[in-house]
């Protein structure tokens, strides 16, 4: 099973992402913000990171996948944001300008997170 | 309208529909023109631009009695528009104006019988530096002198060019020796830009802790990014040079002297959000300057640096255009201008929803300074450590100050974030100041016990607006002028707005005549808290400020304790 950070401002989300990414057996850590993210990445290791747009800035996530990737984080990244809803607007990935993995929507089923790290750890293994 | 003229009218609305189009964003350039060739807008020209774009004539009436040069009333085929504004006035106002009524044997708002001249005050033109300015239609004279009034107005008669005082705008631009125009390389910036991919070139500007440069210093770099990720195939990117503040002219010689910079910032940001076009918005006070800037953009076409495939790039089409405002301080503020540039009443919008996802048009825009598109350009030419050199840890790298009033040397400076006033001060030739107004008639007034403090976003934020007053100076008279200019140009959407600059200019006439009682005084700064907190615009929330802090800086100034 692997590491998997939750980077994300809303207790509630960390909280309930890690106790099912628990349940199947991962182990998780968390941070609530850019600069703790950036910390628990060197020191936890993480396989994985669930990443949140929206923390300080509004484009805190967007801002920390960009500087992980460019230090040489290579391992998956999922975006879950709230922007959309915010902004009533929709938003994406699809040019490829965040070297991020998954791109979605919040909120997500905990059956579609299960099965997208699922894929993405296999994929990068 | 009788039947020729009607069939003329029709014509020459063919004609404007062509280069503009029929869409409601195409209103403005075509009372522009309209009004530019018959001197006036009456309600059947109203009714026929109305049915020609298929809106009603009360749209189309809102819109020419909204912008103060559409005034649809006759005026004269040489329009004279002297700014009175509070460095000109220091600089001569009166004696201009006095000289410009006796020559013309009328008042100001009147026009000559023969028709030929019309008298009207403005406000701010953006040559604070080199007062008395005014505009003769669209001809910006300088450092005016009562003989320059009798030349122009001579030369006006006789219908010559050659005739008038030869009066352009001096660009004074200090820089510095490592600062944002050091080792420009021609289009570095954007090829840069092109080689790293749109993700990179956004970090670029994210790691420079770039911030707006119009004033409000929101951070570029999440602007850009915000804009980025909506999804939405159609984007813009529009340039904010509508640069009404008083006391601002920095952009004014930015797009005099370093246009193509500017325009390779655009650029830049167009690649980096997604957009194919971009738009300059450009104050109708800096039409003299379309001419320059449309043969820039030509040339920018011709090289590959503008159109389909940028620099060979397969997937990179972007080009700009150029829309004129028509005199409305207010429509600098970001969704007012997406208004205008919409064909409407530069009235700014409820946010949210934000510009970044629903701007001009409804798609996803960037609103930025010229400055700060210039800033990003020579960013991505020479890297954001580069430009982190310079400034404090919130607000990196250097900034062009607009530097006007009772000093030595006014002009455009280029210094770093976080200078501190006095510095500034000595620089210039302005240390004998009493007061500074730092960030423009909504800004605040200091005194010199303040001096001491830094200009930047934690400090004393401005546009880099600056202007000095003297020993001698009438603060009271500072702020009346400041308060009537808001009084002019509150759009009137909201009430603390409307209403509460009418209040605090009428508070500070008393406070002139010395008929404000502490107790009332009270209730006027109450009114500014007020305004503050509810107007709907950064106008209304800022205009009470140099008021305030005049109370608050200058107590012996006022004349009155206030009761607390
Ligand atoms: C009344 C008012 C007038 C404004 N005028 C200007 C202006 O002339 N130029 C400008 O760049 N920003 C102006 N702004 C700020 C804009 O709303 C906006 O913040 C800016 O264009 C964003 O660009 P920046 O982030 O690069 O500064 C004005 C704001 C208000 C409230
Ligand atoms: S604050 Fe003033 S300028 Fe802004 S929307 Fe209200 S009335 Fe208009
Ligand atoms: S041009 Fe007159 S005050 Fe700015």
């Amino acid at each position: 099973m692997a590491k998997i950070l939750i980077i994300d401002d809303d207790i509630d989300i960390v909280e309930a992402i890690g106790i099912l990414l628990r349940t199947f057996g991962h182990e998780t850590d968390s941070a609530f913000n850019k600069i703790e993210g950036e910390k628990k990445v060197e020191s936890f290791k993480p396989d994985l990171i669930i990443l949140d747009v929206m923390m300080e800035e509004a484009d805190d996530g967007m801002v920390l996948a960009r500087d992980l990737r460019s230090k040489g984080f290579e391992k998956p990244i999922i975006m879950l944001t709230s922007l959309g809803s915010v902004t009533g607007y929709s938003v994406g990935n699809e040019e490829g300008i965040l070297p991020v993995d998954v791109f979605h929507e919040k909120p997500i089923s905990p059956d579609q997170l299960i099965s997208t790290v699922k894929k993405l750890l296999e994929g990068k293994k | 309208m009788v039947m020729i003229e009607k069939e003329k009218f029709s014509e020459e609305m063919v004609n404007l529909g062509e280069k503009y189009g029929r869409t409601r964003n195409a209103l403005l350039p075509i009372l522009q023109n309209l009004i530019e060739s018959h001197k006036t807008l009456s309600d059947d020209m109203i009714r026929e631009v109305a049915d020609f774009l298929g809106i009603q004539p009360a749209e189309v009436y809102g819109v020419v009695t909204f912008y103060s040069f559409l005034n649809p009333e006759k005026r004269g085929k040489f329009r004279i528009y002297l700014c009175q504004t509070i460095c000109c006035d220091m600089q001569g106002k009166a004696e201009i104006a006095k000289e410009l009524e006796k020559e013309l044997g009328i008042k100001f708002g009147e026009t000559t019988e023969d028709g030929l001249f019309s008298l009207e005050y403005t406000n701010c033109i953006g040559m604070c530096d080199q007062g008395p300015a005014l505009l003769v239609n669209e001809k910006v004279f300088v450092k005016v002198t009562p003989q320059m009034i009798k030349e122009i107005i001579e030369g006006c008669r006789l219908q010559k060019k050659e005739k008038l005082p030869q009066s352009n705008p001096i660009n004074f631009l200090k820089i510095l020796p490592d600062g944002l125009f050091s080792n420009v390389i021609p289009e570095s910036g954007l090829k840069k830009a092109l080689s790293i991919g749109r993700g990179e070139t956004i970090k670029a500007i994210t790691d420079s802790g770039l911030k707006g440069r119009g004033g409000a210093g929101f951070t570029t770099g999440v602007k850009w990014n915000l804009t980025a990720v909506a999804k939405d195939p159609v984007k813009f990117v529009v340039c904010n040079a509508d640069e009404g503040e008083p006391g601002t002219f920095k952009d004014r010689v930015l797009l005099s002297n370093y246009a193509d910079l500017v325009f390779e910032g655009m650029t830049i940001g167009g690649y980096a959000i997604g957009a194919k076009k971009g738009i300059l918005y450009l104050r109708g006070e800096y039409r003299y300057m379309l001419p320059h800037l449309l043969s820039i953009l030509e040339e920018r076409r011709k090289n590959n640096l503008l159109g389909e495939k940028i620099l060979n790039k397969e997937d990179f089409s972007f080009d700009i255009e150029i829309k004129l405002g028509s005199g409305a301080y207010v429509c600098g503020e970001e969704t007012a201008l997406i208004e205008s540039l919409e064909g409407k009443r530069g009235e700014p919008r409820n946010r949210p929803p934000f510009p970044v996802n629903t701007g001009y048009l409804g798609h996803p825009t960037t609103v930025n300074n010229v400055e700060t598109f210039l800033a990003a350009a020579r960013i991505l030419a020479n890297g954001a450590e580069w430009f982190k050199k310079f400034g404090t840890e919130k607000s990196s790298g250097t900034k062009l100050f607009s530097i006007s009033g009772n000093c030595k040397h006014p002009g455009v400076y280029e210094l770093p974030m976080g200078i501190k006033v006095s510095e500034l001060l000595k620089l210039v030739g302005g240390e004998d100041a009493k007061a500074v107004v730092i960030g423009g008639a909504s800004g605040s007034i200091i005194s010199p016990k303040d001096f001491e403090r830094r200009i930047s976003y934690e400090d004393l934020a401005t546009g880099g607006s600056v202007m000095i007053f003297g020993k001698e100076m009438n603060l009271l008279k500072v702020a009346k002028n400041f308060m009537e200019f808001f009084v002019e140009e509150s759009c009137g959407q909201c009430t603390p707005c409307r209403l509460g600059n009418v209040q605090l200019l009428k508070g500070i006439e008393m406070l002139q005549k010395n008929e404000c009682s502490g107790q009332y005084l009270k209730q006027l700064l109450s009114l500014g808290e007020t305004m503050k907190l509810t107007s709907k615009c950064g106008l209304g929330q800022s205009s009470p400020n140099v008021f305030t802090s005049l109370v608050e800086n200058f107590p012996d100034e006022i004349g009155i304790k206030r009761e607390d």
